[in-house]
């Protein structure tokens, strides 16, 4: 029914270090949740090219990960095919058509340069997250933009990427057992952000 | 008789009534209309998955979002993770007239809202046992603040409450474990606060995380909080209070306890010859058969609105307007705090210093309005519940245009210091706040769903209104800067504060309970869920609900030894 009995520290010592021994210990467990093999939404090799550019031009791996270290883009896939709604499906598809041709040449956004896909993408995302008219949003959140689908589409990306282990355990900071509350801890040139979920 | 007591719900209060029966040698039935929970099992308890493993990234499925927990999207602990901790409202319907909407948050299994409850723990005041009587809202308590507070100090010694002694009257001290301090930037918030608004403090939560073990808790199996703020996914430390972490294991190692999940009791049998309540009729979740146990007394924890479900459902020809209902006030005076109502600010004036660990609570500012008796434009008071953090990550990353290397960098920089201020506001009991059966609904075991109609009225309308102004005024004060300020108080419902529906009072005619908390019609009857509550307060009230479960509990127990049941 429920667990009774006494716990001794050393009891306790080895549950902690069990939950310390992350996911190795625990076993079975999609990360995130990737796509089925056999899912109705796998996105296409064309796609998913597209996404993979995509990802690594928001969040590219330079000094640190970056997205595709992460494996956001079978994340993001994993998302379209487990989460989403077809609203959703639908959004995210026609935002990844309007970026798959940003080039005014016609070019296929997956082929080009590195830099080439930067300059684009930035123009389009300066002017699609300008905060969209008459406010409103979450109180924690950014602004709603003027092209709500792609605000969407970019939150995906970054939250995969800043929910995953390469980044919580090289880009920012996070301690799944802190075991301590610091109330005050001097900053330096080394202190990162706490990632996770949760506010404080 | 089958048992000495039968315990209708095994969650915040039923857990404690049951380990006061039991410890007072009561054999005792509790009856949980869920399922089993088991801290052991990694599918009931999620607190071990890290950020990367949380399906979906914590998102629930939007079209099974929509379609199975419209209601309870709007809690803030719903998640891919906890999904299985709530209800499906597709599965467990109520009604509200139209354009009055109610958000009833449930989680249906062994331990009930215990698991996933914000844990703030506070005190109601001398001054909030005397507010009824002073100014003729509802039915003044029978009881006063001396009454309970014995009582509060064993609960906190109990459960382990973490907080600083204050001294303040209108937040009486108890027995508390040392307090998650406040941070650098809330210290400075409150030297702020306290220095431009007299009378006003802001002081460390109070809250049923363990900040250090003491023998008595460790005996339970439970060890010192990890500061991890997971704790609506349960807690393999059973660092903080719930059913499954103390109240539960600490009747069932009395040898006096059984437990009976997957049972929901239909009604409560009445004997008029005898006056007594005789049994419980119990509907099998899963087979649908049903059953009867009977016991001595029977305590009725089944939430505040399912507790008025089962006994407006229990009617005979001596009572048929439901069991305890001469006083016609069972479900009626349904109350919940003021909640959503929100001030988030920006700092850039704090100290550049940071903190280790994810806190389980915040900073709280208590009552400062209407205090001793000094009524102003509008009766009763609120509180704040707060916390400053700081800025970075996915946040950051996402808070404007920009990609790649400067993004990144954004997200990597430590960022400003944020605060937000939750005002919670008491609202008055009023009879036309009620929880009446459906006429025309009944839920898959043949029950008729509740049927819930509240509204706010102009005294909470007031209290709002005041709530943001002094959220606006002292994170200015502070010299921050206000980036939303929500002044629409939620759907009543969502501060998940429910209570009222059996309230309590010294007239049989206008109220349920007796000082006992023991039905004034039915003497072997008694409520000690949030129904029993004649007024709010402004403060978090489960640690009231369990002192009121002690205390009953303890004057039952001198009942039955002296035959006076």
């Amino acid at each position: 029914m429920f667990e009774t009995g006494g716990m001794n520290r050393r009891a306790l010592l080895q549950r902690a270090l069990v939950l310390a021994g992350a996911t190795a210990a625990i076993g079975a467990c999609d990360a995130i949740g990737f796509a089925d093999s056999d899912s109705p939404f796998r996105h296409s090799a064309e796609d998913m090219a597209l996404i993979t550019a995509l990802a690594n031009v928001i969040v590219p791996t330079g000094d640190t990960v970056g997205a595709i270290d992460a494996g956001v883009p079978a994340s993001f896939e994993g998302l379209m095919a487990n989460w989403a709604s077809p609203e959703t499906r639908e959004a995210m598809a026609s935002v990844l058509e309007t970026l798959g041709a940003l080039d005014p040449d016609g070019a296929d956004f997956a082929g080009l340069s590195e830099a080439r896909q930067a300059e684009l993408l930035t123009a389009f995302d300066t002017e699609a997250l300008a905060p969209a008219e008459g406010g409103g949003g979450s109180p924690f959140g950014p602004p709603p933009a003027s092209n709500p689908d792609y605000q969407r589409f970019k939150q995906l990306v970054v939250v995969l990427f800043y929910l995953s282990e390469p980044a919580l355990t090289q880009e920012i900071a996070y301690t799944h057992i802190p075991g301590r509350w610091d109330p005050s801890v001097p900053v330096t040139p080394e202190t990162r952000p706490q990632g996770g979920p949760g506010m404080f | 008789m089958d048992f000495d007591a039968i315990v209708i719900g095994s969650g915040m209060s039923g857990g404690i009534a049951a380990k006061e029966l039991t410890e007072r040698g009561l054999k005792t039935l509790v009856l949980e209309r869920g399922g089993n929970i088991d801290r052991s099992n990694q599918a009931d308890q999620t607190d071990w998955m890290q950020p990367w493993d949380l399906p979906n990234a914590g998102n629930i499925p939007e079209v099974e979002l929509a379609e199975d927990y419209p209601v309870q999207s709007q809690c803030y602990a719903l998640s891919s993770a906890t999904k299985h901790l709530f209800v499906k409202d597709s599965e467990h319907p109520y009604q509200t007239p139209e354009n009055k909407p109610f958000s009833w948050i449930r989680g249906y299994h062994l331990g009930g809202r215990s698991i996933m409850w914000g844990r703030q723990s506070y005190r109601l005041s001398a001054m909030d046992f005397e507010a009824n009587a002073r100014d003729g809202h509802g039915s003044d308590w029978p009881i006063r603040y001396d009454d309970i507070a014995p009582w509060y100090d064993h609960i906190e010694n109990f459960i382990g409450v973490s907080g600083s002694r204050e001294g303040l009257p209108q937040l009486p001290d108890g027995d508390f474990l040392p307090p998650f301090e406040l941070n650098d930037a809330e210290l400075q918030f409150k030297r702020a606060v306290e220095s431009n608004f007299p009378g006003r403090k802001v002081i460390p939560g109070r809250v049923a995380n363990l900040r250090e073990a003491r023998e008595h808790h460790r005996e339970l199996g439970r060890g010192p909080c990890q500061v991890r703020s997971l704790c609506e996914r349960g807690c393999t430390f059973g660092a903080y209070h719930s059913s499954l972490n103390s109240s539960l294991p600490a009747a069932q190692r009395t040898g006096n306890l059984t437990v009976i999940t997957d049972a929901i009791v239909h009604s409560i049998e009445y004997d008029a010859a005898s006056g007594k309540a005789t049994g419980v009729r119990v509907i099998d979740a899963n087979t649908k058969e049903g059953s009867t146990h009977t016991a001595k007394v029977i305590f009725c924890n089944a939430s505040t609105i399912g507790t008025a479900q089962i006994l407006l459902n229990s009617t005979s020809e001596a009572m048929p307007r439901g069991l305890a209902n001469s006083s016609d006030m069972v479900g009626r005076n349904i109350m919940d705090h003021l909640y959503g109502l929100l001030t988030v600010a920006t700092f850039d004036n704090m100290p550049d210093t940071f903190y280790f660990g994810r806190r389980p609570t915040g900073f709280y500012i208590p009552r400062y309005r209407n205090l001793g008796g000094a009524d102003g434009d509008y009766l009763r008071g609120y509180g704040f519940q707060g916390g400053f953090s700081r800025n970075g990550g996915a946040g950051a990353a996402m808070a404007g245009p920009g990609i790649g290397e400067d993004l990144k960098a954004r997200g990597r920089q430590l960022g400003t210091w944020q605060m937000f201020l939750a005002g919670f506001g008491e609202i008055l009991p009023h009879p036309d706040n009620r929880v009446s059966l459906s006429t025309s609904e009944t839920d898959q075991w043949g029950i008729p769903v509740a049927h819930i109609d509240v509204a706010l009225r102009e005294n909470e309308l007031k209290l709002a209104a005041a709530i943001q102004e002094d959220g606006r005024a002292m994170a200015e004060a502070a010299g921050g800067t206000v980036v939303t300020s929500l002044g629409t108080p939620s759907p009543p419902g969502l501060g998940i504060h429910e209570m009222g529906t059996a309230r309590m009072g010294a007239d049989p005619a206008t109220s349920v309970l007796n000082k006992w908390n023991q039905a004034h019609d039915v003497p072997n009857l008694f409520i000690t869920d949030g129904a029993a509550m004649a007024s709010s307060g402004c403060v978090n009230p489960s640690l009231t609900y369990m002192a009121l479960s002690a205390r009953a509990a303890d004057a039952t127990a001198s009942m039955l030894a002296e035959g006076a049941l």
